[in-house]
């Protein structure tokens, strides 16, 4: 058959069409080995925090209210508009008002007790005059006549009346910085463990971040409801303290007149007198100790449950860097074995 | 070469398919580049260093004339690499490549006539004919021979990876690719009968491939090393001459 000269030339154009009919071609590979890392590829979501709500702050609002003698002592004079009787135990108590401030003459404690003054000193455009004054003193200095004052109930935190403005030290945290690298290890094992490492790291601290914020979130929502609580409170204080004032002025302008109005010897009319200088007096300062306890009670307050939240908080937040901080030294500890591992059998494995 | 196929039939006579036989030689390679063993864990660093296989190969021969002829040749080359290395304490890892090579080449030769042959000059010999005597010198028993020709080498690589105490072991994969080359041979041919042709022959091969080698560094990332052919062919083949 190779007698064929065709047949010879088709063989060897074959054997040429072979050698020289395509352009070469590369050779493709396996894909490079990924190390794996069995105590690294597992990486445990941090353990939820449980989040605690702040224990409820009681508060009681405090109030000035009107004895029930006072009531009743006045009950009986403006009766006795009408009846001309007041009784001998109230003509008794006046008779001892009346002793109050002798140097202090009829006129000005009769005369100069009017609807207008005892107006101007609730509201405070007037000041009063020293005989005012010393007539308060006196009544003050006498224990048997605070009964028939106004009474003074001091706003409550949790029971206790604050005094006094309290601060709050501020806690710090510190995160523990996590710093065990190993370094001057070459090679792709190293590498890898690295890579996976870092990845790891990184997705704890992510989720850290997001459980933190949803803590701050959390305690953020009870700290803004506290500042509207602590506005509505002042709101409600200077209503208080406008109810009161209106109370004790209706008392005592009721009273006046009623005392204007009475049948009676000059010396009952300065007795009485002098209480209601006494009583508008004291009421005053009663007000403006009200108004001071009720600021203080409601920010004692608000600070007290703000602190409260954030103690909680920061609690919160320690215990959430704590799960990361151990979750990190798992992860480390098992990076640090692989990377030893890596060390010992040499770079480039 | 595309001459042989544009002759006019009228120097058709001078032209005959001559001789086919088999051979075996032995192909050293020398490396101008690393070798295989970069596609594997722990490469050797640097060129690769010298190693052989026996090439098996048929090849047919076609007389151009007096002197010179084609020689066309297909062999069949096979060698293993393999790499083990340890990590990570039990890990162990193991990369082979079987490595299938098949050479096919077209060489031009130019023969020198050495002696005679005890069988020129019989009446028998000269009977045969007017394109006999053209294509061979029938006065010639052993011959020199020089070549120069081309290869393309048709690769074809095998990759396992077994990994011992962990995951990532792969199944064998093939990958074939190929690339060219040349050839430069001197060898010595005689008539062991009156139709069987012994030829010594050694041949220098050039040539290279390209093939891929992924990163450990960069998961997907790769590099194309190339990778040297070039080595020293020292062979014996046996030969059928047809007229």
């Amino acid at each position: 058959m190779f007698h064929d000269m065709n047949n010879v030339k088709l063989l060897l154009l074959a054997l040429f069409v072979i050698i020289g009919s395509c352009v070469p071609a590369e050779l493709d590979s396996i894909q490079a080995f990924e190390f794996t890392f069995p105590g690294l590829e597992i990486v445990d979501p941090l353990p939820e925090v449980v989040l605690t709500e702040p224990v409820e702050v009681v508060e009681t609002d405090g109030d000035i209210t009107i004895s029930t003698e006072a009531s009743a002592l006045v009950a009986n004079v403006t009766a006795a508009i009408v009846t001309n009787d007041i009784t001998q135990e109230n003509l008794d108590v006046i008779q001892a008002f009346s002793e109050i401030a002798p140097n202090i003459s009829d006129a000005v404690v009769i005369d100069g007790l009017t609807e207008a003054v005892i107006s101007g000193i609730l509201d405070g455009s007037i000041q009063p005059s020293a005989a005012f004054l010393q007539i308060q003193a006196e009544f003050k200095a006498n224990p048997e006549f605070v009964k028939y004052f106004s009474q003074l109930e001091f706003p409550t935190v949790d029971g206790s009346i604050p005094g006094a403005r309290l601060t709050f030290d501020k806690r710090e945290t510190t995160k523990n910085e996590f710093n065990s690298r190993i370094g001057a290890l070459v090679g792709p094992c190293k590498e890898t463990a690295d890579e996976i490492y870092l990845r790891n790291v990184k997705k704890l601290e992510d989720e850290s971040v997001v459980q933190i914020q949803g803590i701050r979130t959390n305690y953020l929502v009870f700290t803004s409801q506290y500042e509207q609580d602590y506005a509505a409170r002042i709101i409600l204080g200077a209503e208080l303290i406008a109810d009161n004032t209106t109370e004790l002025l209706d008392f005592a302008v009721s009273t006046n007149k009623a005392i204007d109005e009475l049948d009676y010897p000059d010396a009952v009319k300065r007795g009485l007198k002098s209480y209601i200088i006494a009583f508008v007096l004291g009421s005053k300062d009663q007000l403006i100790q009200f108004e001071e306890s009720f600021a203080i009670a409601a920010e004692f307050a608000k600070d007290k449950r703000i602190t409260a939240s954030n103690v909680l908080r920061d609690g919160a937040i320690l215990t959430a860097e704590t799960n990361l901080n151990s979750a990190i030294l798992i992860q480390t500890t098992n990076y640090n074995t692989a990377v030893n591992n890596c060390h010992n059998q040499g770079a480039g494995g | 070469m595309l001459l042989v196929f544009l002759l006019p039939f009228s120097v058709e006579a001078q032209i005959s398919f001559s001789e086919f036989g088999a051979g075996l030689s032995s192909w050293t390679r020398l490396y101008s580049t690393p070798d295989e063993t970069i596609l594997l864990v722990d490469p050797t660093q640097g060129n690769g260093s010298a190693n052989t296989v026996l090439v098996p190969s048929v090849y047919g021969k076609l007389d151009l004339g007096k002197t010179f002829s084609l020689r066309g040749r297909v062999g069949y080359a096979q060698n293993t690499f393999q790499s083990v290395t340890s990590s990570l304490g039990d890990l162990v890892r193991i990369e082979k490549i079987e490595q299938n090579i098949i050479p096919a080449g077209l060489q031009l030769e130019y023969r020198f006539p050495l002696s005679k042959s005890s069988k020129s000059g019989t009446k028998a010999d000269l009977d045969e004919g007017e394109a006999s005597e053209k294509s061979v010198d029938p006065s010639s028993k052993s011959y020199f021979i020089g070549g120069l020709g081309i290869s393309r080498y048709f690769i074809q690589h095998t990759i396992s990876r077994e990994v011992i105490g962990g995951e990532g072991s792969l199944p064998a994969s093939k990958f074939s690719g190929n690339d060219f080359g040349f050839t430069a041979m001197v060898g010595y041919s005689t008539l062991v009968s009156e139709r069987l042709v012994l030829t010594l022959f050694s041949q220098f091969n050039t040539g290279s491939y390209d093939h891929r080698v992924y990163s450990e560094d960069s998961i997907g990332a790769f590099e194309v090393q190339n990778i040297s052919l070039q080595g020293l062919e020292f062979g014996v083949t046996m030969g059928f001459k047809l007229k």
